[in-house]
C-alpha cells in the first residue's frame, strides 16, 4: 500500500500516520458488526402498542368505517396511516398503502375525527387560581401540569386545548396551548404563547347602561403609557449599537497594542456562549432558559451570570424585525456577517495606529430600561405577535373591543363568549372577527320582549359566516365538548360548522392550523375514534390517538 | 267523490256539526288532520310513512296511524308537515315557578297546603311563551319550596296569546330541602319538618283535629285521589323523604333530586318515583350516569326541568351515559305527566288525550335535531320557519 507519508512533507508524517491507523481500526471494528436488521417492529395487531422503536419510526394504521378529515368530503373505509408523531396518508382503503409491519388499529363501523381542540380550557389550572393580574401574566407558569383531572381530557378525545384565565381581572395576561398527548399536557411544541386576554365583560358589575358606558370607557388605558417605554426601548438600541461599535474600536486598539493581527470581531470578551438562541428568530420552543429577562418568574433570570450583553442579544420580538430599528450591530458571535463588514471595515481603516495614543476610554454598557412584561404584551399586540382575545357579553361591549383594536393598532382582535352581542353581529361579520363560544347559550328571557326572537350567538354568527370555535369554559364541560357542539346545532349551527369548531376552524383560531385540526399527511396524528358520528347522543369514544400513539382505548 | 246522496249527507253532517259543538270552539270543531313523516305516540311506538297521522279535533287526539278513515280523511283540514317532521308528545314541565317567585312562596307559615299555584297564575306571564317556544306544551305551575307544605300544583297551557289554567287541581306538594326551613318559624330543621309531615298526616285523620279545607287536601292525599310530591335534593333529604313515605303510605314523586345515586337501593320495588334535577355539561358523572342505573333497578324517574332545552340535554346526556333512547324521551313526557296526575291527557298522543305534541326534524333526543313547531291542544303555537310552508290539502 503506497505511504500516503513520501507524498507530504517531513511535517506531516505524525498526523498522517495516525490517520493511517484510526482508518484501518475503523475499518476493522466496522467490519466486526453484525449484519442484522434494526429491531423488528411489534406484531401488527390490535393489542396496546409497544413506545416507538428508535429508527425507523415504525407505521401505525388506523382502519374506521369512516374518516372526517375536516378537508374535503368524508372517507368511507377509511385509513390513516401515521409514522412517529405525525399523519402520513389519508384515504380510502383501497389508496392507502399500509406497510407490512404497521400496527393497525381496526374500527369498522367507526367514525374518526381529528383530536378536538378545546379553545377555552381551564386543563391544568390550579385549584389556587393563576395569580395573573395583568397583560404580562403567563398562564404558562402557573400550570400544574400533573393535575389529575387535566390528564383525563384526551380520553374524550381533546388533544390540543388552549388555556387561559378566567379570573374576574381586566387583564388575565397570556394564555398556553398545550398538547395533550402520551406524557400528558404539555405546551404546544413551537406554539406555546398565542394570545393576551382581556375581560370587558361586565359580570356581576354595574347594571345600569350609563354606569356600563362609563366602565367600558375606562378600560383598555394600559396602551397609554407604550409610546414612551417603545421610545425608551428604541434609545436603547440605538446606544447599543453604538456601544457595540464603541466596545470593537476599544478592543481593536488594544489588540494593535499588543501586537496581534486585526482579530475577528467575533472574540470579543464578554462575548455570549452559542446559545443565546440568537435573538433572531422568535422561536418560542418554551424552554424556561430562553425566557430570561422577560418573565419576572423567568429562571434564566436576565441579569443574572456574566454580563448584561445576554439581555441584549436575547432581545425579544418586538425589537427583532427589521422595519421597527436598524439591524442592531450586537456583539453576539451569532452574527458576525453583518457585523464585520461595520467593524472590520471602521477599525482597520479609520485606525490611527499611534502607539503613544492615550487608549480610548471603554465605552458604558448602556443600562437597559426596566423590562415591563405587560407593555412587553401589548407591543406583542400590536405587532400582530399575539392575538388579542376579549370576552364580551353585551354589544356596548364588542364596540368597544372594536375601538380598542383600531385606536392602539392591535392587529388580531379576538372575541369571546358574546351571549348578548347579537346587536352587534353585522359589525363582527364586517370586521371579520373569530368568535369564540362556550356553547349555544342563549340570551337571558329578561331583556327580551315577549316576541322577540331568541336565537343564540353561535347560531347568528354562524349564519353570517364568521369562523367560529367552541370551548369548554371548565374541566366538567370539557367531557361534553362534543355534546355541547351537538346542542349548537340544534340551535342553528350547520353541522359542517360546529365540527369544525372544534377541530380546524377552532386551530387556524389558535394559530396551529398547520399542525392540527384535520386529518391530512404531514399533520400531528391526534385522532378520536367514535363509535357513532360525533354529535350523536349515543357516541362514545373507542380510541384516541396524540402525536401517533395510542393515548385512550375504551374497554 | 262520490254519489250525490254520499255528497248531501255529509253536507248534512258538516252543517249540523257546527251546532252541535260549543260555540267559543267553533273554528277548532273541524278535524285536523297532520301529515308528517313519523309520528311517536309514546316513547317506542311510532307510527312511519303513510301511517305517521294524526287527527285532531277540540284540542283532543281523535284518531292516529291507519285508524284514520278515508271519509275522515275526506273531511278534514289537513296539514303536511314539512319532509323529514317527527311529531313527538309534547314535554312536562313538573315543577315550575315560571317567574313568579315571590307570589308563589308562602313563608310565614309552614303548613299552607290547601293554597293554589293556579291563584298566582298570570296569563300573560313573559315566560310562558318561551317554554312552549322551547317545546314545554304542558306546564305544571307548582308552589315554591319555601314552607314545608307549599300547596297544589296546578297545570297550565299557552294558546298562543295567552295562557289559561288547564286543571286547578294538581299534586300536593311538599318540601323538606333548606329554602323550606326558616329562621322565622317552625320548622328551622329537617327533623322538625319532618315531624310536622307526621304530625300533620296523623291530625288528618282525627276527626277533632282535622277539621278544615288544609287537612281535606291532606286526606285526599292518603286516599289516593290526589298525588303528592316532594322536593327533596340532597341525598340525606331524599332519604328522609323516602322514610316517611313509607311510615305514612305515601306514593310521592320526589323532585329535583341531586344525589340520587345512592338512593338506587332503597328506591328499588318501592312506589317512589324520581324527578330529577335536569343534567347539564358540568354535572357530575355520578349524576350524568344515574338515570341509566335507575332505569336498570326499574324505578320510575323523570327530568324535572322547566326548559325544553334542559329536558333534551338532560335526555341527550343520560343516553351518552348509558340510558336507553326511549327511557330518556319518557322522561319528558309520559312520566312526568303522571307523576304529575296527568298522565291521562298529556304525555302520550292516544286518542281522547290532549293534542299537544312538538315537531322536530329528527330525533329530539339527539341534540343536532331543531325544533320546528310547537302545538298546544290541537293549535299551533309556535313556529321556528320565518314563513310557514305547511300545506293545506282538501
Amino acid at each position: 500500500m503506497p505511504d500516503p507519508a513520501r507524498d507530504r512533507g517531513w511535517c506531516g508524517v505524525l498526523p498522517t500516520a495516525l490517520f493511517a491507523v484510526l482508518s484501518l481500526t475503523e475499518l476493522r471494528v466496522r467490519g466486526q458488526e453484525p449484519a442484522t436488521e434494526p429491531e423488528a417492529s411489534p406484531e401488527p395487531s390490535a393489542a396496546t402498542p409497544e413506545p416507538p422503536a428508535a429508527r425507523p419510526e415504525p407505521y401505525v394504521a388506523l382502519r374506521v368505517g369512516t374518516v372526517h378529515p375536516m378537508v374535503g368530503p368524508a372517507i368511507k373505509d377509511g385509513v390513516i396511516l401515521m409514522q412517529g408523531s405525525r399523519i402520513s396518508a389519508v384515504g380510502a382503503a383501497g389508496s392507502v398503502q399500509i406497510p407490512a409491519d404497521a400496527q393497525v388499529f381496526e374500527h369498522p363501523d367507526a367514525h374518526a375525527y381529528p383530536g378536538l381542540v378545546d379553545s377555552l380550557s381551564q386543563a391544568c389550572v390550579p385549584s389556587g387560581g393563576d395569580g395573573i393580574a395583568d397583560a404580562g401574566g403567563e398562564m404558562v407558569l402557573a400550570l400544574d401540569l400533573a393535575e389529575p383531572r387535566s390528564r383525563q381530557l384526551v380520553e374524550r378525545g381533546v388533544t390540543t386545548a388552549y388555556v387561559s384565565s378566567r379570573s374576574a381581572g381586566v387583564w388575565r395576561g397570556q394564555g398556553v396551548l398545550l398538547h395533550l398527548d402520551a406524557d400528558g399536557p404539555k405546551p404546544f411544541p413551537g406554539h406555546e404563547t398565542v394570545g393576551v386576554h382581556l375581560r370587558l365583560a361586565a359580570g356581576d358589575g354595574p347594571s345600569h347602561p350609563l354606569a356600563r358606558i362609563d366602565r367600558l370607557a375606562g378600560l383598555g388605558g394600559e396602551f397609554d403609557q407604550l409610546e414612551a417605554y417603545q421610545t425608551a426601548l428604541r434609545e436603547h438600541e440605538t446606544k447599543l449599537a453604538e456601544y457595540g461599535k464603541q466596545l470593537e474600536a476599544w478592543l481593536e486598539w488594544h489588540r494593535k497594542k499588543n501586537g496581534k493581527t486585526g482579530g475577528e470581531a467575533a472574540t470579543a470578551p464578554g462575548a455570549r456562549p452559542a446559545n443565546a438562541g440568537g435573538g433572531e428568530a422568535p422561536a418560542r420552543s418554551g424552554e424556561p432558559g430562553a425566557r430570561g429577562p422577560r418573565g419576572r418568574r423567568g429562571p434564566g433570570g436576565g441579569q443574572g451570570g456574566e454580563n448584561p450583553a445576554p439581555g441584549g442579544a436575547e432581545r425579544r420580538p418586538p425589537q427583532d424585525p427589521a422595519p421597527q430599528n436598524p439591524a442592531p450591530q450586537n456583539p453576539s458571535p451569532q452574527n458576525p456577517a453583518p457585523a464585520s463588514p461595520a467593524s472590520p471595515g471602521a477599525a482597520p481603516a479609520n485606525q490611527a495606529p499611534a502607539a503613544e495614543e492615550k487608549p480610548p476610554e471603554r465605552p458604558q454598557f448602556p443600562p437597559a430600561p426596566p423590562r415591563d412584561p405587560a407593555k412587553d404584551a401589548l407591543l406583542a399586540l400590536r405587532e400582530g405577535k399575539l392575538a388579542l382575545f376579549v370576552e364580551v357579553d353585551r354589544g356596548e361591549e364588542v364596540t368597544r373591543a372594536l375601538e380598542i383594536a383600531r385606536q392602539h393598532g392591535v392587529k388580531r382582535l379576538v372575541l369571546e363568549i358574546a351571549t348578548r352581542a347579537a346587536s352587534e353581529v353585522a359589525a363582527i361579520t364586517e370586521a371579520g372577527l373569530p368568535v369564540v363560544v362556550g356553547g349555544a347559550e342563549l340570551p337571558p328571557l329578561a331583556e327580551l320582549g315577549p316576541n322577540d326572537e331568541r336565537r343564540s350567538i353561535a347560531a347568528l354568527l354562524a349564519e353570517r359566516g364568521v369562523p367560529l370555535a367552541i370551548g369548554s369554559l371548565s374541566l366538567e364541560r370539557a367531557r361534553n365538548l362534543a355534546s355541547i357542539a351537538a346542542e349548537a346545532v340544534g340551535a342553528g349551527v350547520p353541522a359542517e360548522l360546529a365540527l369544525r369548531a372544534l377541530t380546524i376552524d377552532a386551530a387556524e383560531l389558535l394559530g396551529v392550523a398547520r399542525e392540527c385540526g384535520s386529518l391530512e399527511a404531514g399533520k400531528l396524528a391526534d385522532v378520536v375514534v367514535t363509535s357513532a358520528p360525533l354529535l350523536s347522543s349515543e357516541s362514545r369514544v373507542l380510541r384516541v390517538i396524540s402525536a401517533g400513539r395510542s393515548v385512550h382505548e375504551a374497554k | 267523490m262520490k254519489s250525490p246522496l254520499r255528497i248531501l249527507s255529509c253536507a248534512v253532517v258538516a252543517t249540523a256539526l257546527p251546532l252541535t259543538a260549543q260555540r267559543s270552539e267553533a273554528p277548532s270543531s273541524e278535524s285536523t288532520i297532520l301529515e308528517a313523516t313519523r309520528v311517536v305516540l309514546a316513547a317506542g311506538e311510532a307510527l312511519d310513512g303513510e301511517a305517521a297521522r294524526l287527527a285532531i279535533r277540540d284540542g283532543k287526539v281523535v284518531a292516529v296511524g291507519r285508524e284514520i278513515g278515508a271519509e275522515m280523511l275526506g273531511r278534514s283540514r289537513r296539514v303536511r308537515l314539512p319532509a323529514g317532521a317527527i311529531v313527538v308528545p309534547g314535554f312536562v314541565a313538573l315543577n315550575d315557578q315560571l317567574d313568579l317567585g315571590g307570589e308563589l312562596a308562602e313563608s310565614i307559615h309552614a303548613f299552607t297546603p290547601e293554597l293554589r299555584a293556579a291563584d298566582a297564575f298570570d296569563p300573560f306571564d313573559r315566560v310562558l311563551p318561551w317554554r312552549a317556544r322551547s317545546g314545554v306544551t304542558g306546564l305544571v305551575l307548582a308552589p315554591a319550596s319555601v314552607n314545608t307544605f307549599a300547596g297544589i300544583a296546578s297545570l297550565v297551557k299557552w294558546d298562543g296569546e295567552r295562557g289559561r289554567v288547564a286543571a286547578a287541581d294538581g299534586y300536593l306538594k311538599l318540601a323538606l330541602v333548606d329554602s323550606s326551613l326558616s329562621r322565622e318559624r317552625y320548622p328551622t330543621s329537617r327533623m322538625g319538618a319532618a315531624d310536622l309531615v307526621r304530625q300533620a298526616f296523623a291530625d288528618a285523620s282525627d276527626p277533632l283535629l282535622g277539621v278544615g279545607p288544609e287537612y281535606a287536601v291532606l286526606r285526599e292525599v292518603k286516599d289516593q285521589s290526589r298525588r303528592v310530591a316532594i322536593h327533596a335534593s340532597s341525598h340525606g333529604e331524599l332519604v328522609g323523604a323516602i322514610d316517611l313515605a313509607r311510615e305514612l303510605g305515601l306514593a310521592p314523586v320526589l323532585l329535583d333530586a341531586v344525589e340520587p345515586d345512592e338512593c338506587i337501593e332503597l328506591l328499588k320495588g318501592s312506589s317512589v318515583t324520581i324527578a330529577l334535577r335536569p343534567l347539564d355539561w358540568g354535572s357530575r358523572v355520578a349524576l350524568l350516569e344515574a338515570p341509566a342505573k335507575l332505569a336498570s333497578a326499574g324505578v320510575r324517574f323523570s327530568f324535572a326541568g322547566t326548559t325544553g332545552n334542559a329536558l333534551r340535554r338532560s335526555a341527550a346526556l343520560a343516553i351518552k351515559h348509558g340510558l336507553d333512547r326511549r327511557t330518556a324521551l319518557d322522561a319528558i313526557t309520559r312520566i312526568p305527566a303522571e307523576q304529575a296526575g296527568f298522565g291521562e291527557r298529556l304525555g302520550t298522543l292516544r286518542v281522547g288525550r290532549d293534542a299537544d305534541f312538538v315537531v322536530f326534524d329528527g330525533d329530539p333526543t339527539e341534540l343536532t335535531s331543531r325544533l320546528l313547531e310547537t302545538w298546544v291542544d290541537g293549535r299551533r303555537v309556535h313556529s321556528s320557519r320565518s314563513e310557514s310552508n305547511q300545506e293545506s290539502i282538501r
